[in-house]
């Protein structure tokens, strides 16, 4: 074997040592902020804590104040913006009561299930990572003068929202987190200027401030909520890569007349609701088109003689292309047939 | 203001500002009521120049068309590929819904008692930055008993303006209720909560109605 034989398999040996060094500090990397997120994940099921954020979204600044108390096995959150719409969310294991000023309206809706207020926090197992990517970032300071460590939720694909995220090294709380696009473009960001962990909150401070006096309330008739219908009727086709329908129910929003079919699918972090009910009496009209609530996307349109909405935080492409995939069965079923030639005649 | 403070705001709003000078605006504009309003503005102005912003009837046409070429860019690259026939159904449905929807605002705006602000603000193609809306000046502050709500900057009570019945859209309490019913499924990481924006200012937007 020549000399420069030997150098060219030495050199390959060292590349092949240093791709493999590469992908095992990853792979302890990757480890590393599942295991941050992890404990982020079980601080904001446990803690009781009260602050103040900023919340940046299509270039505004909006103050936020947070009051969330975890006291057995109860939680009970309020959140009230300070910045002069007066909107607040209050809500609790039993129902939340969203409070808008600006629509002189109060929405009142009560919970499936006490414990789904934090029962979905996402766990990062290996399907999801499938979807995404996880970094371990640097230490950094926080505006509130403590240290946090900064993890990446990288999407693997533009049909869901990336994170960045500050976790404090003591409270494992998430003093920051950024929600951008695949792009790597911020989207929204929730940047808190106060955070104090506490052992207890008073039950005074979750009592709403509104005067709704001459408020239209809508409320939840009855919390209906059946299982197979939704199921049985309507079909998701062509769901975009990762996402799987993940429940389905039947079930009486506020507001509405009738009980409303409500799917979910999900990619384990990213969650779109589609939501199907009759067409409402006149002059409620059948729309067709996309609205936005702030980073969260939503596309309705008509199908069947029902109004058909796909809401959530993923890209506008996401919820549009959900909401196009669904079908009721005996279409979907007619579209299958027609497209498998052993089926025609 | 100095200029310095304009460019970090510019840079800001573009999203090419340096995290470390991030932090630093950041903490002025928790501070700084008037920096605050500079950033909604800059981000009118930016929204403006890319064409995808819709404030006014006058405006409605350009913003459809603007937010109709940006459907094309924003195609994630992963689909696209995959079912081309499939994507230009899509965006054909969300262009004629636009175009419509862009037309019934039209209508709507030129509506005898329009006011603006007590409709909700419309979303005909996003990313789409409503104008700013008249914010409701706390009328009046009562004491309350208890440090915490007795807090400086909390309002007690508002002042509102009338609800106008939204024509033609998905009323406000109806997507209001949807986002309500989303968050008891979603997975919030962090304190990103969907409820978050419904709290916030920003625009609420009701769904063009056809």
């Amino acid at each position: 074997m020549t000399m420069w034989r030997m150098d060219c398999l030495q050199t390959r040996r060292l590349l092949v040592a240093t791709a493999a060094l590469c992908v095992t500090v990853a792979a302890v990397a990757a480890e590393d902020a599942g295991q941050l997120l992890a404990s982020m994940n079980e601080a904001l099921a446990s803690k009781t804590y009260q602050g103040e954020f900023l919340h940046l979204a299509d270039g505004r600044a909006e103050k936020l104040r947070i009051v969330h108390r975890f006291k057995d096995g109860q939680i009970a959150e309020r959140l009230l913006s300070l910045s002069g719409s007066g909107r607040e969310v209050v809500r609790n294991n039993m129902e939340v009561q969203c409070y808008l000023p600006d629509s002189r309206t109060v929405v009142v809706e009560s919970r499936t299930s006490p414990a789904s207020l934090l029962g979905n926090l996402p766990i990062f197992d290996d399907s999801l990572q499938a979807n995404y990517r996880l970094e371990l970032g640097s230490e950094v300071r926080t505006l509130m003068g403590g240290r946090a460590r900064v993890v990446n939720v990288v999407p693997r694909d533009g049909f869901r929202f990336g994170y960045r995220l500050w976790i404090d090294e003591i409270t494992h709380l998430p003093v920051r987190t950024d929600l951008s696009s695949a792009e790597g473009v911020v989207l929204e960001q929730v940047v808190f200027t106060s955070l104090r962990v506490t052992s207890s909150l008073p039950d005074a401070v979750f009592r709403p401030t509104t005067q709704a006096g001459g408020f239209q309330w809508v409320r939840q008739q009855a919390a209906v909520t059946r299982t197979s219908k939704a199921a049985a009727l309507w079909r998701l086709r062509d769901l975009p890569p990762g996402f799987r329908l993940s429940s389905w129910s039947e079930r009486r929003l506020a507001g509405a007349d009738q009980p409303v079919s409500h799917l979910v699918v999900s990619d384990g972090l990213a969650s779109v609701s589609v939501f199907i009910e009759s067409v409402p009496q006149a002059p409620h009209a059948p729309v067709t088109g996309e609205a936005k609530v702030g980073s969260a996307y939503a596309y309705s349109r008509f199908v069947a003689g029902h109004q058909v909405t796909a809401l959530g935080e993923v890209p506008r492409e996401t919820v549009a292309l959900i909401a196009a995939g669904v079908l009721p069965v005996h279409v979907a079923r007619q579209a299958a047939s027609s497209k498998d030639p052993a089926s025609r005649p | 203001m100095s200029d310095t403070l304009n460019e970090q705001i510019s840079a800001l709003v573009d999203g090419e500002l340096p995290a470390a000078e991030t932090e630093l605006l950041l903490r002025r504009l928790d501070r700084e009521p008037a920096l605050r309003e500079t950033l909604t503005r800059y981000s009118l102005i930016g929204a403006v120049l890319r064409g995808d912003a819709v404030s006014s009837g006058s405006r409605v046409t350009l913003g459809v068309s603007a937010a109709l070429a940006a459907e094309k860019a924003h195609v994630p690259a992963a689909r696209r590929h995959d079912t081309p026939q499939r994507i230009f159904k899509v965006l054909g449905g969300l262009a004629v819904a636009a175009t419509v929807a862009g037309l019934a605002i039209f209508g709507l705006m030129h509506r005898p008692g329009f006011d603006g602000a007590a409709v909700p603000q419309i979303a005909i193609s996003t990313p789409v930055v409503s104008p700013v809306r008249s914010v409701h000046a706390p009328a009046a502050r009562q004491s309350v008993s208890g440090s915490f709500l007795a807090s400086h900057d909390e309002p007690q009570s508002y002042v509102t303006p009338a609800a106008q019945p939204s024509l033609g859209v998905i009323p406000r309490a109806q997507l209001a209720s949807y986002v309500v019913a989303h968050s008891e499924v979603s997975s919030p990481l962090g304190l990103t909560s969907v409820l978050n924006n419904l709290v916030t200012d920003g625009p609420a937007a009701g769904v063009n109605g056809q």
